[in-house]
Parts: C-alpha cells; sequence; structure tokens
C-alpha cells in the first residue's frame, strides 16, 4: 500500500471534519467519544453515527445534549460487539492510554475487520516517548510486555496498517484535551483508507431496484424506490453533506453527464476522482454515462453529441472504460443517445455499435424509450442488442399514461430483459402517487 | 471519418454556424463533413446553446444577480454565452470565477458595491474547506488555515451582504471607507467576520515564519490602544477553532 504523509504537525479537530467527503456510505463509530463533539459534527453532517464510551455519565450527558439522532452506546470498547465490515468509518481517539497494551494487538484486529471495503480508520494514542508513560499510566496487565500501558512503541501504528493505504501519520508532541495535564505528550496519529476488491460486481448480481424518478431541484422523492441523480451537479465538496442525507433516503444512481467516454483520453481535470468519490458517497449499485462526447478542444457540452458507430469510435470507448475501472470498480451502464440515427459515415448500426462495447467492455445498457420510440423499427433495432445486458430504462410521464409505443417497447423490454430499474421523468403538476403505482404495475408484469 | 473529424465539426457548428470551411482536416474528413446535414449541425449548435445558457445561469452567484437586477443579468450572460474560454462545468469555482471576472471587465456594470460583492464571491470559491491532510512545511509560528483569508471590503459590506442573503433590496449605503474582514468558509459555512485592528495585523502576519509573541510585540508597538482582550489571548481562540495552524506542541512561542 502506498506510504501515508508524515506530518510535521498534529491534527486538528477541523482536520477531522475536513476528511468527512471522503468518508463512503455507511455507518460511523466514534469510539471513545467524550463530550461528543466530534459525533454531534458527524450527525450534523448527515451521517448515521454510533458514539462509544465507557463513561456512563458522559453517554447519558450527550444524549440530552445532542439528541437521539445518534446511537450513545456505554460501553468498554473490548466487550463492544462490531460486526465484520460494518462501519464506513471508525474514529478511535486517544482510546488507546487506557487500554492495556496486551489487548492493543487483538482490538485493532477487530478493528479493523470493522472497517468497510475503502472506509477509513482515524486513530490516535500516546507514543512510548511520552513523558507520562511510565509514571502516570498503570503498568501492563500483560506481564510480558515492558511498555506501560496503551502505549504505542515508535513506528507501532503505521506498521499495524501497512497493508492498508496510509493517509496521514504524525509522530511528535501535542497537548492533549482528554488527559488532564496542560504539558505537551507524544502521541501518534493514523489516517488510513482500507483496500478496496479489485473485481466488480457481476452484472447478473445487480439487485432490483423498482421505481425510481429523475432528479431535478426540489423534486418530491416520497415513494420512489431509487432517483436517478446528475453527477456533475454533486461533485463539489460542499455538495457532500448534501448528498449524504439525500443517500440516506433512498439508493441513488448517478449518471456521468460530461464524462466524454467517445473522447479519445479522458478527463484529467479530477472530475474522475470526484466522480469515485461521489459513487463511494451515494454506495451506488451502478451508474450510467452516454456513448457521446461531451468535450472537445477544451469546448464542453452535456447535450451528449452521439458518436459516429464507427471502428475506431469503438476502440476509443473501450480503452476509456479500461482506463475507468482501475478507478471506479462500480458497474457502469451505458446510454447511447439517438439510437436510432444513423451517420452515412458509420461503419456499422447504432445498435450493432452499442452491442459490441457493452459486450467487449463488459457493462450494462439503460435504454431512453422516449427517443427509441420515435423510429418506426425501433423493435428490429432493439434485436441486435444484447437482451441480458439491458438493466434499466427510462420512460417519461407522458409515455406511461398513454398506451402507445414506447409502453409497448417497455412492455416487450420487460418481458425479455432482466431489467432492475425503471426511472421516470415526471412532468409538471404529475400525480406523482399514480404514475409510481402506474410504473410499478409495468414492471410487475414480467417480473 | 474520423473521431477528430467528428468532433471538429462539432466544435465549427457551434462557434461558426456559417462557416464551412473546417481546417486542419483531411480532403476526405472536409468532405465528409459537407456531407453532414445542415438539420444536424442546427440541432448540435441548438442543443449546445441551450446547455451553456443553462450552465451560466448556474454560475452566476445568486447575491450578484439580486445585486446586478434581473435585466443586467441576463445581458451579461447573453454576452459570455459564446465566449471562446467558457470552462466547464467542474470544477466550479473555475466558472464562477471566469463568470465574476467577465462582469468586472463590463463598465456599464458598475453600480455601488458590486466590486466588493465580486471580490467576496470570488475570496469565498476559492476557499475550500474539506481535504485530505496535506504535507506541509514545518512551522515555527502560526499560519492561516486554507479556508480562512483577509479581505478588503467597504465598511458597510457587512450590512449590504446581510440585505442579500435575506433576499431585501439593498440600502443607499457608502461603500468607503474600507477595512480588512476575516473570511472563513468552514463547517459551518461562509462567515465574515469583524475583527479588532491589532488581531487583523496579527493574523496578516501569520506566514508560519514568527511565533505569535513575536508577531503580536510588534503589532502593540505601532498601535496605541491596547486590545481587549489582550493580543496573546487571540491565539488560543484561533488555535482552537482551525483558523491558525501552529507546530505541534500547540503553541507558538
Amino acid at each position: 500500500m502506498s506510504s501515508g504523509i508524515v506530518s510535521p504537525r498534529h491534527l486538528h479537530f477541523t482536520d477531522l471534519l475536513a476528511l468527512l467527503p471522503w468518508i463512503p456510505a455507511g455507518p460511523i463509530c466514534d469510539i471513545g467519544c467524550g463530550n461528543g463533539r466530534l459525533a454531534a459534527a458527524l450527525a450534523a453532517y448527515g451521517l448515521p453515527v454510533t458514539a462509544l464510551d465507557v463513561e456512563r455519565e458522559l453517554i447519558a450527558h450527550n444524549r440530552q445534549r445532542y439528541g437521539e439522532d445518534i446511537d450513545w452506546v456505554q460501553s468498554d470498547i473490548r466487550n463492544y460487539r462490531m460486526q465484520r465490515e460494518s462501519y464506513a468509518a471508525i474514529f478511535c481517539l486517544n482510546v488507546f492510554p487506557f487500554i492495556p497494551n496486551g489487548e492493543r494487538a487483538r482490538l485493532i484486529g477487530r478493528l479493523k475487520a470493522a472497517v468497510r471495503p475503502g472506509g477509513l480508520m482515524v486513530m490516535t494514542g500516546l507514543s512510548e516517548r511520552d513523558p507520562a508513560a511510565s509514571t502516570r499510566l498503570a503498568r501492563s496487565a500483560n506481564r510480558v510486555s515492558i511498555l506501560p500501558t496503551g502505549v504505542f512503541a515508535s513506528g507501532e501504528l503505521p506498521s499495524r496498517f501497512q497493508d492498508w493505504e496510509l493517509l496521514f501519520e504524525y509522530e511528535g508532541p501535542a497537548v492533549l484535551s482528554c488527559v488532564k495535564e496542560n504539558a505537551p505528550h507524544e502521541i501518534v496519529e493514523l489516517v488510513a483508507r482500507k483496500p478496496q476488491p479489485a473485481k466488480a460486481p457481476q452484472l447478473s448480481a445487480l439487485p432490483a431496484l423498482g421505481v425510481g424518478l429523475s432528479w431535478a431541484p426540489g423534486s418530491r422523492l416520497v415513494g420512489a424506490d431509487f432517483l436517478e441523480l446528475p453527477a456533475d451537479g454533486f461533485l463539489e465538496l460542499e455538495d457532500d453533506s448534501a448528498l449524504a442525507r439525500l443517500s440516506r433516503q433512498l439508493p441513488l444512481i448517478p449518471i456521468a453527464q460530461t464524462l466524454s467516454l467517445g473522447t479519445p483520453g479522458l478527463r484529467a481535470d479530477g472530475y474522475l476522482e470526484a466522480l469515485a468519490r461521489l459513487l463511494a458517497r451515494c454506495d451506488s449499485p451502478w451508474w450510467s454515462a452516454s456513448l457521446a462526447f461531451s468535450r472537445a478542444e477544451g469546448w464542453e457540452h452535456a447535450g451528449h453529441q452521439p458518436l459516429p458507430a464507427t471502428e475506431e469510435a469503438l476502440e476509443t470507448v473501450k480503452q476509456n472504460i479500461r482506463a475507468l475501472r482501475r478507478l471506479i470498480s462500480t458497474p457502469l451502464l451505458l446510454d447511447l443517445p439517438m439510437l436510432n440515427r444513423m451517420f452515412r459515415h458509420d461503419d456499422m448500426e447504432p445498435a450493432t455499435f452499442l452491442r459490441h462495447v457493452a459486450e467487449e467492455a463488459d457493462c450494462g445498457i439503460v435504454l431512453d424509450l422516449s427517443q427509441l420510440a420515435s423510429s418506426p423499427d425501433a423493435l428490429s433495432r432493439l434485436e441486435r442488442l444484447p437482451r441480458e445486458r439491458i438493466l434499466q430504462l427510462r420512460l417519461n410521464a407522458d409515455q406511461l399514461r398513454t398506451q402507445g409505443p414506447a409502453l409497448q417497447l417497455a412492455q416487450n423490454l420487460i418481458q425479455r430483459s432482466p431489467v432492475r430499474a425503471l426511472s421516470i421523468t415526471p412532468d409538471t403538476g404529475a400525480d406523482l402517487p399514480e404514475l409510481l403505482r402506474q410504473a410499478r404495475k409495468l414492471l410487475r408484469r414480467h417480473p | 471519418m474520423s473521431l477528430k473529424a467528428f468532433e471538429q465539426a462539432w466544435i465549427e457548428s457551434l462557434l461558426n454556424p456559417g462557416d464551412r470551411h473546417w481546417h486542419q482536416l483531411t480532403t476526405s474528413e472536409r468532405a465528409s463533413l459537407e456531407a453532414l446535414s445542415p438539420e444536424t449541425l442546427a440541432s448540435w449548435r441548438e442543443q449546445a446553446q441551450t446547455q451553456r445558457r443553462d450552465l451560466l445561469a448556474t454560475a452566476l452567484p445568486r447575491r450578484i444577480r439580486q445585486l446586478l437586477g434581473e435585466a443586467h443579468s441576463a445581458d451579461l450572460l447573453a454576452a459570455l454565452q459564446n465566449h471562446p474560454d467558457l470552462p466547464p462545468q467542474y470544477p466550479r469555482h473555475e466558472l464562477i470565477s471566469f463568470v465574476l471576472n467577465q462582469l468586472l471587465s463590463v463598465p456599464t456594470l458598475s453600480m455601488p458595491h458590486l466590486r466588493d460583492l465580486v471580490s467576496y464571491e470570488l475570496a469565498a470559491v476559492r476557499l475550500v474547506f474539506f481535504g485530505l491532510p496535506q504535507a506541509a512545511e514545518p512551522l515555527k509560528g502560526p499560519r492561516l488555515a486554507a479556508w480562512a483569508r483577509l479581505i478588503r471590503l467597504g465598511e458597510q459590506f457587512p450590512t449590504v451582504l446581510e440585505s442579500l442573503n435575506q433576499g431585501h433590496p439593498v440600502d443607499d449605503l457608502p461603500d468607503m471607507p474600507t477595512r480588512r474582514f476575516l473570511l472563513t468558509r468552514d463547517f459551518g459555512g461562509l462567515r465574515l467576520e469583524t475583527l479588532p485592528p491589532g488581531v487583523l495585523a496579527c493574523l496578516e502576519r501569520c506566514d508560519g515564519s514568527r511565533p505569535w509573541s513575536e508577531l503580536s510585540a510588534e503589532v502593540m508597538a505601532q498601535q496605541t490602544l491596547r486590545e481587549d482582550p489582550p493580543l496573546g489571548e487571540w491565539l488560543e481562540h484561533f488555535l482552537r477553532r482551525g483558523v491558525l495552524l501552529a507546530p505541534s506542541t500547540n503553541s507558538s512561542d
């Protein structure tokens, strides 16, 4: 794993808060929560928190002060059961001074196991160079150890996380508020990220999400099974808190609008990293992008210009998807805008082009029926697609209400493809519950 | 037809709708482009214009739009729509900075508080609170965090800002004289703080090279009034908030 930043200064409280956008989706555990300040900040950000402390009075006080949104638990961490890979992040700040040396390795092992792949561990404690180490703290219960209780040997903490990605390490002086004396202590600090499995989930294993809605500012979400979200509107770090709250309400399926899969060479402006962080925040089962180009020579256009269906474009797209996989393991569904158009320069039918990309780059397909349905030979075009890869459909509200070609296409596809999700674009003033009911009926007809 | 030619056609259709002389293309590529129907090119252009208009509309901060008024805002956005240097939507700060800088260069948009508001929005958009821990030079004294900076604005600007934030009309207030403020973007959002002049003078000197005691002594030697609370006590306040970063002993002295 990569080596972290060996910092010349220790972590401030604000440094911990600044980390929050990099915590993936899932619950967080604050071990030794003390006065509850960190747990309260995490909860205010929109993250689900369990806060643990051995002191009964502290827990009661925190519960009264910060409320029941946080799961306050009075327990000794050594007796607290943690499921494997159950937390997106664990903060364990200055707990180890109170843990006998002989129990440290086992506890760290348990904490490491409890973090999800891609999740963060923030751990701090006293180092063996601490002036109070040999006098103030109790001797270890483990008589084999020659060190006082709860003191890390120099270099011990990073070495225990050498199989993780180390983001930050510090070993040096600091004033600790949890230890009453105002004299400087010698401390160790670490921020590390658990490695992600390299292998992406199989398309056939993707969950059935049901009926969702396309996002628009101020959208009502009540009753939807998922939300299709324009990723480009949520990539900034300042948007992460809103996204964290939204993703706790329902599954989110991001659409990367300006990825420009058709442009030779992927974007190198931080967009892909921001997209990877967004997908981790949402824990999305999949995401989608258009087989299109939206950038050329500095011009950007989220309107997705369709690619020419040529061998050159095919190779470009496949190469881009392979490069993407090194950063993003979440399955990708491809959308081909204007599947029914044909340029005279094309080497193949657009549907054939889409089939080649999907099969050779192992991607799913999302079909926008509002465009496809306008083609008189839409059904024959669909025959060229790999049916087993069509996993999501899009319909607008009007098409769902009207017994027309789009609805017939949807019925056909739901019957013959493993469609996992149907997303609806509601129109102004739509009766949302009725719309969702109709869409569910359509999806259930051919489960 | 190569991808390059296809993209070139797209760009040309956006920039020069009437110009069908595509440069830097082979003869066969050019012939291919000539064969694209005018309807296709017109459709690309229309889509692109709509997208750009929507994108620009999101890049003009709400407070600026309010101060300018709808008519001026619309004129500005229309003027920028076909600007060849318009940055992409991501990262957002580049696009907003571009729009704000362009705005300042329009002489007809001169109005009270506009320059201050643009300075404020530009500073705000560049301050980033969130981030993974970064390696930094060892500090010998306190240094302002990346999400805090000093900014010079009209003395009455906080009142103007409050009106804009509340969606109220801006009172007829002078934008002179000016003074410095501390602007922060932290966990709780943006904050513009009025601080005593001596404290601001100390913060201005916080470049990580000298301890606070030295900075505050220098400032006190230059001013006649004593600060209350004393300058020395402000260090702990800023360290606790994280506005100042300090050497690891948690003391700058």
